[in-house]
């Protein structure tokens, strides 16, 4: 796929040339300002400026940097105005110059105004604002009870500074690229040159460069075209939408790719068991955070099996749970007409209905959503005998687990499964799910994030560059977390280390 | 910083290892031995326990010589026209009725104790898809699985046998056979030619990190195998008795129905041990598969990736139809469980001896 403008114009000492490509090309976009000056005391100098009106809307104002660029100009003659551009034009701001139209173009597009002067054949990028975004929020997705409330923001430039802020070294490199024909989307890959093994940025940059597509809007569509399996319901590429966790995991010797207009972080490579840690695992005490990663594993399992479990023990294997229980099943099932197969089903689909709808409600009436559709239609299903009180409990435990798995991606992956494992279970009994059970265990064998095994730290225990870094679903002390995970660079393994004081 | 003691990149955490291969091992053989020979060896009371270990230790010199003649064996499948095609098709038999032997012993336990109402029929076909699908022919794929199933079985048997040991008595040695050479000989026999299917597993690993230890890994595979496996010989013999054992037909199964859990909080949780072996069984079944590819198609017969991937699911659909087949074939009355273990005691496993020594003598010839 081409770009449009691919064919590169030169920039034009004639003033005139200049003007009359940039309105040709511009026209019909009436967000675009060309605006034409003729500036200098004394004799008069024809300038041109061009940017787009939202993304540079202080430019006349005094405390604007190309404003005042302008003002000076005012002030200085006009046959000294080419020599003072040259001189000091890129020493004011965050400028670059330009002698060709194409990259000032994309300078432009990226929110910043370009300045043209008649007799002068380059172009002068001024940086301004850029375009609106919202700003530094509260992460909304990822909450914590510890640690700091800071969420990114749909800027690349803000992002990369909030990474910034909290490895404050050198060592950290941001790179741009611009992917997207028509978009040119900034993405940036930030990692700490001497932790991260070189192949990956290799690797990444290769998958990156291997697409050419019309736009990239946000980093889930990079994850999507940059996935070795992507048939697979498991997302390989981990997000976050907290600095402090992308800044934690650079630490760590991964990558963090940042997509502009994206307020979501992509961290690689990507294990079955990181996207089952918080930021705050770090910040609380061992035993408590070990105690609340066995929890998610259950949940895990939990939000997976349960109802197909359930549908194999009161359809196949009533000889599993005691009389009494068996009992109790039997009696909550009494009238309901569907079988507890459908019962399962529909409970299943009416929880995924209500949690579709809660989404995409505005706030306060997403959460009525949930009180009508949890309390409501569970009771009222209840009291119409559509379903049994033992379903409603299953589903609810089942659907409660699924929101224990912090990773909503990966928490929608076991959401998928559950339905296979329902119709395994509620056909087959035991033997369907384990037939469910060793097909889920092969295909998670096989996939694989950046060469690190997807089930890693549970298998490549015996390889000789790993090293137990003890944070995996039991958290060692902070004190003995002493290495960095298997991904990091070798000879780098080391990450906390006592200071030995000699004593006097 | 300090650098780490262990250096290495992390692109080789793809690779195999020994502990790969000894926990795969111990997944392939553990199901079947428990579920299927269990019962027999019990049958045979104290000869059968003297018969296993006398099995282990010349299964022990054999593996020495097969690790040590393991090149020329993987070589067997790609040398020579004839040659290699007669091999292939030893080998390639072998599997596809092992397969199907264990096919019908699964299907026909899978039907009796976990889905008494599906069609048999339908129940090989399901085991049979999962299998092929789930296992693949991927050699990481494969170790990967068996590293992360090993724990979950060996561990569940091992309870097994905990929660079946509390119920055992000294078994009474009037009832059983008295001590023969003979019968000795016989059970030894036995374990040996089962344990000499581990001949097959050159095919698949051309390449396993720390060559020197692989007779020692492969050893323990066979020694965590034959501790189970006598232990659980010995704990039907101390619970059932030899009478009652010898009346039953696969009286592992009223060992799993018989254990409690303490506090009682399931009434019977036999289904979770089913659930174990049935596991096994798949990645046992799912092997056999995965090395009908290694034979068929092996490392080195250069095929580009494509046309590989091509083949790969040709040789396993056709794998599967062939298991399948011979799996439901009836004739005269004789059906693969009734001609299983004569040919494998009778054919493939001197067979696979002799292939073994005759690969080594090569060798020597060549040097």
């Amino acid at each position: 796929m081409k770009g449009i403008h691919s064919m590169s114009e030169k920039i034009s000492h004639d003033i005139g040339v200049n003007e009359r490509y940039i309105r040709e090309r511009c026209e019909g976009c009436a967000d675009i300002i060309i605006r034409p000056m003729k500036l200098g005391a004394g004799v008069k100098v024809r300038c041109l400026v061009v940017y787009i009106e939202v993304a540079v809307s202080n430019m006349t104002l005094e405390d604007s940097v190309i404003g005042k660029l302008i003002n000076h100009l005012w002030e200085i003659p006009g046959d000294k105005i080419k020599e003072f551009v040259a001189d000091n034009g890129l020493g004011i701001s965050d400028t670059a110059e330009f002698t060709e139209m194409e990259p000032a173009f994309k300078a432009m597009l990226a929110g910043n105004a370009i300045f043209f002067l008649d007799g002068y054949d380059k172009a002068i990028k001024i940086s301004s604002k850029g375009y609106p975004n919202m700003g530094v929020s509260k992460a909304e997705s990822e909450k914590v009870l510890r640690g700091s409330q800071e969420g990114f923001s749909d800027s690349e430039k803000v992002n990369t500074a909030l990474i910034r802020k909290r490895v404050r070294s050198t060592d950290l490199k941001v790179e741009e690229m611009m992917i997207g024909v028509r978009s040119d989307t900034m993405v940036a890959l930030v990692y700490m040159k001497e932790l991260m093994p070189p192949h990956l940025l290799t690797e990444v940059k290769e998958k990156l460069e291997n697409f050419e597509i019309d736009g990239v809007l946000d980093s889930g569509m990079l994850e999507q075209l940059t996935e070795n399996n992507w048939k697979s319901p498991f997302p390989q590429f981990e997000t976050t939408e907290r600095p402090d966790r992308a800044a934690m995991e650079v630490l760590n010797g991964r990558m963090v790719i940042i997509c502009d207009n994206s307020p979501m972080a992509v961290m690689i490579p990507t294990t079955f068991d990181s996207f089952l840690k918080v930021s705050e695992d770090r910040y609380n005490r061992f035993e408590i955070v070990t105690f609340q990663r066995l929890i998610r594993y259950v949940a895990v399992f939990i939000a997976m099996g349960l109802s197909g479990i359930y549908l194999a023990v009161i359809n196949f294997h009533t000889q599993v749970v005691p009389t009494n229980l068996l009992l109790s099943f039997a009696q909550s099932r009494r009238g309901v007409p569907f079988p507890s197969m459908v019962e399962i089903i529909l409970m299943e689909l009416a929880f995924e209905l209500i949690r579709e709808a809660s989404i995409r409600m505005p706030g306060p009436l997403g959460g009525t959503i949930g009180i009508v559709g949890g309390l409501i239609i569970g009771d009222a299903a209840v009291s119409a005998n559509l379903v049994s009180p033992m379903t409603v409990v299953v589903v609810a435990v089942s659907a409660l687990s699924s929101f224990a798995i912090p990773n909503e991606e990966f928490s929608a992956a076991f959401r998928i499964l559950k339905f296979g494992f329902i119709l395994l279970g509620g056909l087959f009994g035991t033997f369907g799910l384990v037939l469910g059970g060793f097909l889920l265990l092969g295909h998670l064998s096989a996939l694989s994030s950046f060469q690190i095994p997807y089930l890693i730290p549970f298998v490549g225990r015996d390889k000789p560059d790993y090293v137990n870094e003890g944070d995996s679903m039991i958290r060692a002390p902070l004190r003995r977390m002493r290495y960095r995970p298997v991904y990091a660079n070798k000879g780098q393994r080391v990450r906390l280390k006592e200071k030995k004081h000699e004593s006097k | 910083m300090n650098q780490n003691k262990k250096e290495s990149t992390a692109s080789e955490n793809t690779g195999i290892s020994n502990r790969h291969m000894k926990r795969q091992l111990v997944i392939t053989f553990g199901g079947a031995l428990i579920l299927l020979l269990s019962g027999e060896a019990a049958g045979g009371g104290r000869n059968a326990i003297l018969g296993i270990v006398l099995g282990y230790g010349v299964l022990l010199a054999y593996l020495w010589i097969l690790v040590k003649n393991r090149k020329e064996i993987q070589d067997l499948v790609v040398s020579g026209n004839i040659l290699k095609w007669l091999m292939r098709l030893f080998y390639g038999s072998f599997l596809v009725l092992t397969g199907s032997f264990l096919l019908e012993k699964t299907s026909q336990i899978t039907k009796i104790y976990l889905s008494a109402n599906m069609n048999q029929n339908l129940v090989r076909i399901l085991i049979l898809t999962a299998a092929v699908i789930g296992m693949g022919s991927d050699t990481r794929k494969r170790a990967r699985m068996g590293e992360m199933a090993f724990s979950l079985i060996f561990w569940g048997f091992v309870l097994l046998l905990i929660l079946s040991a509390v119920h055992m008595r000294v078994p009474d040695g009037t009832q059983m056979p008295p001590l023969d050479a003979r019968s000795v000989f016989f059970y030894g026999y036995q374990y040996f030619c089962v344990g000499s299917i581990t001949s097959l597993y050159p095919f698949a690993y051309t390449k396993i990190k720390g060559d020197p230890n692989q007779t020692w890994s492969i050893g323990k595979a066979w020694m965590i195998l034959s501790i189970l496996f006598g232990a659980t010989v010995l704990i039907l013999l101390g619970t059932y008795g030899y009478p009652g054992v010898k009346s039953m037909e696969l009286p592992v199964l009223n060992l799993m129905a018989g254990t409690n859990l303490p506090g009682g909080f399931l009434d019977r949780f036999d289904i979770i041990w089913m659930a174990l072996l049935l596991f096994s069984l798949l990645f046992s079944i799912g092997s056999l598969m995965f090395y009908c590819v290694k034979i068929f198609l092996p490392e080195n017969c250069g095929l580009d990736s494509e046309k590989r991937e091509g083949y790969t699911r040709g040789i396993l659909v056709a794998a599967t139809l062939i298991i399948w087949v011979l799996s439901i074939v009836n004739f005269r009355g004789m059906v693969i469980e009734d001609v299983y273990m004569r040919l494998l005691k009778f054919f493939y496993g001197p067979l696979f001896v002799i292939i073994t020594l005759l690969a080594g003598f090569r060798k020597k010839g060549d040097q």
